[in-house]
């Protein structure tokens, strides 16, 4: 999955006459530190904090794994944040393809208690941030809450910057809506 | 320009996706004073959730990373193992003199060409049995490539003694 990420990937390489592997402190200081924001990121993606902690776990063993390849990259920030939101895609298509097997067996309805405690926690807000398309979702958290310029979010998400401003909009627009007529 | 009008500039510039960080900034700033206007309290909680969401942090209990824990051991086993088969290669000394060959194992002149042998043969499988045991080690973890470069100068050094143990063989 991640080997894929790092071939498709649009990345800017900065060669530094050096090939050696990231080690630990490196690892830890260019990586690690960013275990928040991709934690943050996964969460607004799989709505699940246990599903958000696997994933950053995942994620971060998969870059140790690949710590040969990390030296090179430039915008190391952009470059995990993409990997990370393309591990939670593919999360949910896998999820979703069993969601799909398991409709056609038998018909489960939400536990209505997590459904009001999940519900008492959010701010309406947080609710309708949450009810926005997955990409619109994620451009607002990623300028609104990371404070991250249009055109690393564009780099995360291959999009263009116009493309992202556009998706931006609309999203900050639809709160308002909602918001006002309510 | 007051303040009303210029936060109701930067909301419209805002909402079409137009304004900068720097202005983002200056709208959480005045959402988070005590001096919201009241046609502008409906947007206060949109950036308070932002603010909230910030503050939201990868649990500090759990493990960032499991594999960082585990390198210390190994590579310990290695280097006690290096350390081994230096000492021995220290301890086996081989001289000749004139046409008398003999050879000191261990601070002990043996002149027995079958004794000499058996005695470095077990010294070697004793090598041999430490870095099988080493190997074993590194092969649960990711370093394997790295280290196994350090072994692989071990092994050839055992090869260089063995080389000589043969010549020894054909000499005696």
């Amino acid at each position: 999955m991640i080997s894929d990420v790092i071939k498709s990937a649009k990345l800017r390489y900065l060669y530094k006459g050096t090939n050696k592997k990231m080690n630990t402190k490196q690892f830890n200081d260019k990586i690690l530190k960013l275990a928040d924001k991709t934690y943050r990121l996964a969460k607004s993606i799989l709505y699940d904090e246990h599903a958000a902690q696997d994933a950053v776990q995942d994620l971060n063993l998969k870059l140790w794994e690949k710590r040969g390849k990390l030296d090179k990259i430039e915008n190391i920030t952009g470059f995990v944040l993409r990997a990370m939101r393309n591990l939670c895609l593919d999360r949910l298509r896998r999820k979703h393809v069993e969601n799909e097997l398991q409709n056609d067996l038998e018909y489960r309805e939400s536990d209505p208690h997590s459904q009001l405690e999940k519900k008492d926690m959010a701010t309406r807000a947080t609710v309708l941030i949450n009810q926005l398309p997955e990409l619109q979702r994620t451009i607002i958290r990623m300028r609104d809450v990371e404070g991250l310029e249009l055109d690393e979010i564009a780099e995360i998400t291959s999009l263009t910057e116009n493309a992202v401003r556009v998706n931006l909009s609309r999203a900050r627009q639809k709160i308002r809506t909602q918001l006002l007529t309510e | 320009m007051n303040n009303i009008e210029k936060i109701d500039r930067l909301l419209n510039l805002y909402f079409a996706g137009e304004t900068t960080i720097a202005q983002e900034q200056e709208l959480k700033k005045y959402f988070a004073s005590q001096h919201v206007a009241a046609k502008h309290k409906v947007y206060q909680q949109i950036f308070e959730t932002f603010e909230t969401e910030k503050s939201e942090i990868y649990p500090e209990n759990l493990p960032k990373m499991k594999i960082l824990t585990v390198r210390k051991k190994p590579f310990k086993t290695l280097i006690t193992s290096a350390a081994i088969a230096a000492s021995i290669l220290l301890m086996i000394g081989i001289f000749r003199t004139g046409g008398d060959s003999y050879v000191i194992i261990k601070g002990k002149r043996i002149n027995d060409k079958e004794l000499a042998l058996q005695i470095a043969q077990t010294e070697m499988n004793k090598i041999s049995a430490s870095l099988k045991s080493s190997l074993k080690s590194l092969q649960t973890i990711d370093h394997i490539n790295e280290t196994m470069k350090t072994l692989h100068k071990i092994e050839n050094i055992k090869n260089k003694v063995q080389n000589t143990l043969n010549k020894i063989n054909i000499k005696l």
